[in-house]
């Protein structure tokens, strides 16, 4: 017979060749670690969406832009959830195209363009034209152009509008051109929202919404600038719902002239963070708010390519030696060609909101000797890309030497520049926008600035008008700069700027600013964390139960064969003294002490036949054993391999000898033919071949008898240890492959049930023959004597 | 020194005087804290032969998980004892009818038997088998 399973690392061998290997099916350490991991992991998702409320709250950007979809790319803020509806606050017409192929052009309501005199409106797809949230009919539409003209104070270019479904005609008024007005179109948004700031051409439709909800990238919320009212009903709405809003920081970021003091109002209204940005910020930028938790704030400019131009300039309200500090240290860097390319010089402007005071610029970093002194606060610095560095150039030549101090330095890597900045040490970089054409550029702060006469308002806004149909005429507007008077010329508008927060600490107390190292994170975990956080704290506290119901049970079991072992001992133990004492009276009372040993005998021999019995109502019982007939026993067990194996064309050897002097055993006869079932079955099982050959022999040994159980199969390999044959729950990977029935319990059952009986079951011989012992006690073992 | 560990005394005091009779000089504790405090002095006692019992009531810094509710406790002093005396004889007499406990118990150095088998007479066959008395002694 050969037994193949069940241990670790176990081997069963055909002779001396090993010829598979066993490994347990559960490993007896991992149904309780599993359980733990179950739990742990449980706990930590449960954990985690806890304490995305309760924990440390990471900042909520809200953008406030004006064009959203150049500040935020869509690609980002594309969302099932339609939590947001904004407003649109972009430019009617679409610009023209970039110089910089590379630049995402900023998406507009319409595309616009001149035909007979007039300008066409075609919105975009999905849009539609409409006036506080009603698509718009001509007349209306007329009511609301005029209502706008009105606010407007160089006056409406619109002459009358028709609305061909849902396309837009207009004609501009009399003496207007339709290229100038389709500039107008292009930048000027035309709807104010109650505060009066420019909030663009109507609403927008809820297939775009820029919000993004995600474990890993940040949650920037661009939104309209006048979504004033809208924000504080989401924000409502998002408290409500207990996504995470309420604990989360709201840092408002204006982006825009426009936008910057909506964002600083909302922010104090909302005792949030706050931080306005002046101008525009570019798509470029804004990947800075969008890329990862950590590229939140400062932004740099290093993440906008392309050459730029640098302009600085210098308040009207500098002091003089202010003034003349700054140009003499940007006169000195004008000598370091590797640096600054030229220098001009023109009228002092302010292009930045009265808000913002002037930046220090305390050394440029050439190598000069000259320094601005630390306690000056002289200039800005402003970066543009070469769409402008030629206006740049002309404007600086044209300037230089007249009027102090506006400079205008032209750069080509702006990253060169960023290197060097911690030598500029200013509070603001500025970019100048690559989508307004220098024209109408010009034109822009031309109008807007009080002291410039008409003619040149007009001359410029003809440019202008040619510029944007794409009729400049260069000889024109190089006459028209150098004639221009650059004392008059004021950078004031804000309009065609956009700027780049870089250090504005310092620039309103009133607002407290981005920490760089916030990190974004998503608005909440979401119900899928919390839902997988309780099934898995439940399977865990289960398994664990389960694992500590066990513990408890082997606990009782001990407990119970320790009462055993204490009635048992208790009974036995006065008489094995009554034996002892006995004994030493045999040589002063012999008669009386051998019949005292006699009587003891009896009893202990009576208490052997018996076995104490607990039953499960807990009461305790001695019940007596009875002898069993070794023939007897496994008479049943071998008439059932030899019907097995017929069934399974297997030739069946049985060989057994009961030699008929034995004595009774004390092991019942059912649990001794069990035992020589299982050792038979495992015979039938690992056999070789077809044929089966099996020998049972018993044997006395003093106060048992052994049972030998023989089989020539497969053997068992030496890298069994024993006690590993005789473990629960383990097969043979060989058992596993091969599909043979089995659950791995046979051994372990034999030997745990033979040992309530005193018996024990031994492996002795691996192979040739695999062999079986078992040694049975006798009912007469009692009788006294050595082990 | 014949070394008894039983907290039995009356029922043991037939081996008792048996050994003191055949072999001399017998100590009996009668509590396996003490057994293991005699056992782990210094200098070391001069023990020949320790007679030990099995289930003895737990004690001092004896748990019930090594001693399985204290049905086990000799397993402890053995442990002791082997951990000082590793070849001098030691058998185990006992009442528990856990012949697989027993059968661990067949070696050079250590016996076990159960006391209604191992009267007085026999158990000292069997020491002197082992080496104590008459015996040249292990160590």
């Amino acid at each position: 017979m050969c037994v193949q399973d069940w241990g670790d690392s176990i081997t069963a061998s055909m002779g001396e060749q090993t010829r598979f290997t066993t490994k347990y099916l559960v490993p007896q350490w991992l149904p309780p670690l599993v359980s733990w991991v179950i739990l742990a992991a449980g706990i930590l998702c449960c954990a985690r969406w806890i304490f995305a409320f309760t924990g440390d709250a990471a900042p909520v950007v809200i953008v406030m832009s004006r064009s959203l979809s150049s500040v935020l790319p869509r690609w980002d803020y594309d969302t099932d959830q339609l939590r947001f509806v904004g407003t649109v606050t972009e430019p009617l017409c679409d610009r023209p195209p970039s110089p910089e192929p590379s630049r995402q052009q900023p998406r507009s309501v319409a595309h616009c363009e001149i035909l007979d005199g007039k300008v066409k409106v075609v919105p975009r797809p999905r849009l539609k034209l409409g006036v506080d949230g009603s698509e718009v009919d001509a007349h209306r539409f007329r009511a609301w152009l005029v209502d706008s003209e009105r606010r407007i104070d160089d006056g409406w270019p619109v002459g009358s509008a028709t609305v061909h479904g849902t396309e837009l005609e207009l004609e501009p008024v009399p003496g207007m051109d339709a290229g100038l007005m389709l500039q107008v179109l292009r930048t000027t948004p035309l709807v104010f929202d109650s505060n009066g700031w420019p909030a663009g051409t109507g609403r927008y439709v809820v297939e775009d919404v820029w919000i993004r909800r995600t474990s890993v990238s940040p949650v920037p919320v661009g939104v309209p600038d006048s979504i004033h009212d809208y924000l504080s009903d989401v924000i409502v709405l998002r408290e409500r719902t207990g996504r995470g809003v309420r604990a989360q920081r709201l840092v408002l970021v204006g982006l825009g002239s426009y936008e910057a003091p909506v964002a600083q109002a909302l922010s104090r209204e909302l005792d949030t963070e706050g931080l306005h940005l002046v101008l525009h910020v570019e798509g470029e930028f804004a990947k800075g708010i969008a890329i990862g938790r950590q590229a939140v704030a400062p932004w740099t400019l290093d993440q906008r390519p392309a050459d730029r131009v640098m302009l600085a300039a210098i308040s009207f309200n500098e002091p003089d030696p202010c003034r003349s500090e700054l140009l003499r240290a940007l006169r000195c860097a004008s000598r370091n060609p590797g640096l600054i390319q030229s220098v001009g010089f023109g009228p002092a402007v302010q292009p930045f909101p009265p808000s913002f005071p002037m930046a220090r610029f305390q050394d440029v970093a050439t190598g000069c000797d000259a320094a601005v002194g630390s306690d000056s606060r002289c200039g800005v610095v402003v970066l543009t890309n070469t769409t402008w560095e030629d206006f740049a150039d002309r404007l600086a030549t044209a300037m230089t030497n007249r009027v102090d101090p506006l400079v205008i330095a032209v750069r080509p890597d702006v990253e060169d520049v960023m290197r060097r900045s911690h030598a500029y040490d200013v509070s603001l970089l500025a970019l100048m926008d690559d989508f307004e054409p220098p024209a109408y550029f010009l034109y822009s702060n031309l109008k807007s600035t009080a002291w410039v006469d008409a003619n040149t308002v007009t001359l410029a806004r003809n440019l202008a008008s040619s510029e944007a149909q794409g009729r400049l005429d260069a000889v024109k507007w190089e006459r028209f700069l150098d004639d221009l008077d650059e004392s008059i010329v004021a950078l004031a508008s804000p309009v065609s700027f956009n700027a780049v927060n870089h250090r504005l600490q310092g620039t309103d107390p009133s607002i407290r600013f981005l920490d760089p190292q916030l990190r974004l994170a998503a608005v909440g975990p979401g119900t899928g964390w919390i839902v997988l956080g309780l099934l898995l704290t439940v399977a865990g506290i289960g398994g664990v139960s389960y694992q500590s119901l066990r513990r408890r049970a082997r606990a009782g079991r001990q407990r119970l064969q320790a009462q055993v072992d204490y009635f048992t001992h208790e009974i036995t133990a006065p008489l094995a003294t009554i034996k002892a004492y006995a004994e030493g009276l045999v040589p002063f009372q012999p008669d009386e002490a051998r019949a005292i040993e006699a009587q003891a005998n009896e009893a202990l021999e009576h208490l052997d036949r018996t076995q104490l019995l607990f039953g499960t109502n807990g009461i305790v019982s001695l019940q007596e054993r009875e002898s069993s007939n070794l023939g007897d026993a496994i008479r049943p067990a071998l008439s059932w391999a030899a019907g097995r194996a017929d069934g399974m064309d297997v030739t069946w050897e049985q060989s057994v000898d009961v030699p008929t002097d034995l004595p009774p055993i004390t092991v019942p006869a059912e649990v001794l033919g069990y035992v020589a079932r299982i050792l038979l079955d495992n015979a039938l099982k690992y056999r070789k071949g077809e044929r089966a050959k099996v020998r049972i022999e018993f044997e006395r040994d003093r106060a048992t008898v052994i049972a030998r159980f023989q089989d020539w199969g497969e053997g068992i390999s030496l890298s069994f240890a024993d006690h590993d044959l005789f473990r629960r729950g383990v097969r043979s990977a060989e058992a596993l492959r091969s599909n043979l029935p089995g659950f791995g319990f046979g051994l372990a059952l034999c030997r745990e049930i033979l040992s309530r009986f005193g018996a024990r079951i031994d492996l002795t011989s691996r192979s040739e023959p695999t062999e079986f012992q078992v040694r049975l006690p006798t009912v007469s073992a009692r009788k006294g004597g050595l082990r | 020194m014949i070394l008894f560990v039983d907290n039995e005394p009356v029922r043991i005091a037939p081996w008792v005087r048996a050994f003191e009779a055949a072999f001399g000089e017998v100590k009996l504790i009668t509590d396996a804290q003490q057994a293991i405090a005699f056992l782990e002095s210094e200098p070391r006692p001069p023990v020949d032969l320790l007679v030990w019992d099995l289930m003895m009531p737990t004690t001092g810094r004896l748990t019930d998980e090594e001693t399985a509710l204290g049905t086990r406790t000799g397993l402890v002093v053995h442990r002791v004892f082997r951990s000082r005396y590793p070849k001098v004889p030691a058998i185990l007499l006992t009442n528990v009818r856990d012949d697989a406990l027993l059968a661990r118990y067949d070696s050079a150095t250590d016996r076990a038997g159960r006391k209604d088998r191992l009267t007085p007479r026999p158990a000292i066959a069997l020491a002197r088998e082992m080496g104590v008395g008459g015996g040249e002694p292990t160590e």
